[in-house]
């Protein structure tokens, strides 16, 4: 398979996942399969915030998810303090997994309705309770940290409205004091004013817990408010990925500048670049880029050769001198 | 762009009330609306989830849940829809204004073929035959921008994109030619690529057709983008109406300016720290006394807790800009009310001005 390659990988000593070439396939029966990730590669280094943008079926909450092995990805390698965890036996698995955790779009429907605020955060200290650093007394202090009056313990979800439970699903992944929380469009299902709550908290709890965050939503403008690197994906593959300031001044993929030119009332970073059609079949993905049927900009060496991601900045330049990648043959550059 | 204002109103509204028997008690879920809207204008209504803003939109095309009463009057293309004969209702909802709802993966049918669901609504109002019902229901995918019309005809929705089956949602709306169509957040369900195409499909038939359109969003980037004028609803009432240009150069209401505030806004870098709202809405099962927005307001006063200001213009100012509130944004008696707050500590309702403004929890 063509990669998308592995430029944009950082070798620093903080890098705390690191995915290569990961792919991730569906069979569908009759020998076909859905190419849902495509050799996707990217790392996270300890206390960053890295946003993934792309319409629905991209891939990237598939992505996500199959960083922390669910499901496994059918091939690639994630390396997680220095260890491969795709090669990891069940048991190995079980034993990272509390390092990982995941905060879903649908607040209410993540919740057990059935269970009280306290079972439903107490829920992991249970199943790893005999380690003597994680104590029951961390729940009240927890709920206090996302404003929730520790005296609610006793209630259930349905008593809480959207914003709460979702500060209670965020007490719920922090609980075991993971180092990567995965946050698949939590504020998706919020209306704005409580959007923002949520938002800030996450940046607090960032900060006061130390975790990296894997932050997926389709909307930029709130992915450009709490990244500090955007990857763009489309069709399972990587387009685009830059420090979230130096991405949304200079988008230079064609899908990239689409996207932005569609944020509704936002002034138009580009010019007014539309992508017509729809997305093309994940069973059947053309070859070359795969963005090429819908790009303006596509000439026939698009359609058969695929673009790996390449540095378009100065070396060490940009902001945070962790660059500027682009998977594209002829970016726009000005 | 909003045209001849003199011109009729497509849409009259006066003293709206929609409130419905619960085992709760009675909610009011909108509470003394009354709004105009000129032919081919675009109002857009925006506002958070529990306002209101989809109670109001459907009592305009006669869709009130069992347990909702009405009163008000509703007048569109200036016939009083209270005063129709029975013969006349039937065959005046669904043509003169209709609707495109929020999730087009819910609102067809997903057991009949596109083609039958399009020619229903014609083949009932309009005195048609089923070979021209069919003709003009490709006519109008055509016109809706769907590649290939006659092999559509004979699909079922799952074999349609989201995108594809908002546009035959589209086309059914159209289908009985329209003169107010009330669309509830057309593009909420897709992405925002898609959003556009669509938001600027709308655009392109209302201008082709004439229409005047009532888009419901909780986006306020769409509304800016779309609307000649914006409504910005809270807790079943209007609080403040302008022009979109106005709404946004020149707001009024706090509200207004909380709601602005709270989103992220892409041109700011990245960590900015965003300004929530603090508190919930009112339970409009047991509304305040007072302005609802009262108790979240950073401009509140004590008269904001016990009276409830009514809709007006600036005196002397646009008469198209109004808003209901006792200490506006941008005026002397607002800009005395934050002083006054920001002196106290708190706003008369007892909250923390830290929670308004600046740092937060």
């Amino acid at each position: 398979m063509a990669g998308s390659g592995t430029a944009h990988l950082r070798e620093r000593d903080d890098v705390l996942v690191r995915v290569e070439h990961m792919v991730v396939e569906f069979p569908i029966g009759r020998g076909q399969k859905v190419h849902a990730v495509s050799d996707v590669s990217f790392d996270l280094v300890e206390g960053e915030t890295l946003g993934i943008v792309g319409e629905s079926g991209c891939g990237k909450s598939t992505t996500a998810k199959a960083t922390i092995q669910l499901p496994r990805p059918t091939d690639g390698s994630v390396w997680f303090k220095g260890q491969d965890i795709t090669k990891f036996s069940t048991e190995q698995l079980r034993q990272v997994r509390p390092e990982f955790q995941m905060i879903f779009q649908d607040p209410i429907s993540s919740l057990n309705p059935r269970r009280t605020v306290h079972e439903i955060i107490a829920e992991g200290l249970k199943v790893w309770g005999d380690n003597d650093t994680w104590q029951l007394d961390r729940i009240e202090e927890l709920m206090e940290a996302v404003g929730i009056d520790p005296r609610y313990g006793e209630r259930k979800p349905h008593q809480f409205s959207g914003g709460q439970c979702q500060r209670i699903s965020i007490a719920r992944a922090l609980v075991l004091d993971p180092k990567v929380i995965i946050c698949d469009e939590p504020v998706s299902a919020l209306d704005v004013s409580v959007q923002a709550q949520i938002l800030n908290l996450l940046e607090d709890m960032k900060a006061r817990y130390g975790v990296s965050l894997m932050f997926i939503s389709h909307d930029l403008s709130v992915v450009k408010n709490i990244s500090d690197r955007v990857m763009v994906m489309y069709m399972g593959k990587t387009c685009e990925i830059a420090g979230s300031d130096e991405l949304f001044a200079r988008p230079t993929h064609h899908y990239t500048r689409a996207l932005m030119a569609a944020i509704p009332g936002a002034q138009a970073v580009a010019d007014d670049v539309s992508i017509e059609g729809e997305l093309p079949s994940a069973i059947d993905p053309p070859a070359g880029c795969r963005f090429a049927s819908r790009c303006p900009a596509a000439t026939d060496k698009c359609r058969t050769e695929e673009p790996e991601l390449r540095q378009i900045d100065a070396e060490g330049g940009g902001d945070g001198g962790d660059g500027h990648f682009v998977a594209c043959h002829f970016p726009v550059l000005d | 762009m909003t045209g001849d204002r003199s011109s009729t109103n497509m849409l009259e509204v006066d003293d709206l009330v929609v409130e419905f028997d619960t085992p709760a008690g009675t909610l009011r879920a909108v509470d003394g609306v009354s709004l105009r809207i000129a032919e081919r204008e675009t109002l857009a209504i925006v506002g958070e989830s529990g306002s209101g803003k989809s109670v109001l939109s459907r009592t305009f095309i006669n869709l009130l849940a069992g347990n909702g009463t009405r009163t008000g009057t509703i007048k569109i293309g200036g016939r009083d829809i209270d005063q129709l004969s029975k013969a006349e209702r039937k065959h005046f909802f669904g043509v003169e204004v209709a609707m495109i709802f929020q999730d087009p993966m819910t609102s067809l049918n997903p057991v009949k073929r596109i083609g039958s669901q399009l020619t229903e609504a014609m083949r009932y109002h309009l005195d048609v035959s089923k070979a021209e019902a069919d003709e003009r229901a490709i006519a109008l995918l055509e016109q809706v921008h769907i590649p290939s019309p006659k092999q559509r005809m004979k699909q079922y929705p799952h074999e349609l994109s989201g995108g594809m089956r908002q546009r035959v949602v589209i086309a059914m709306a159209l289908a009985c030619e329209p003169r107010l169509l009330i669309a509830d957040e057309p593009t909420t369900a897709l992405d925002v690529t898609v959003q556009k195409t669509i938001l600027d499909l709308l655009d392109e038939l209302r201008h082709e057709r004439n229409m005047s359109m009532i888009l419901i969003t909780h986006d306020l980037g769409v509304a800016r983008g779309r609307a000649d004028r914006i409504g910005v609803m809270y807790a079943g009432r209007i609080q403040e109406m302008a022009t979109a240009d106005q709404l946004f150069s020149d707001m009024r209401h706090p509200y207004t300016q909380a709601l602005l505030e709270s989103i992220p806004d892409p041109s700011k870098p990245s960590h900015t720290r965003l300004q929530p709202i603090p508190g919930r809405p009112p339970n409009l099962l047991d509304p305040p006394a007072g302005c609802p927005f009262a108790a979240r307001c950073r401009n509140a006063q004590a008269d904001c807790l016990n009276s409830k200001p009514t809709l007006s213009a600036d005196e002397g100012g646009a008469a198209d800009h109004v808003y209901a509130c006792f200490h506006p944004v941008g005026t002397p008696a607002g800009e005395a009310a934050l002083a006054a707050n920001r002196a106290a500590g708190e706003t008369a309702a007892g909250l923390p001005m830290a929670e308004v403004e600046g740092e937060l929890v």
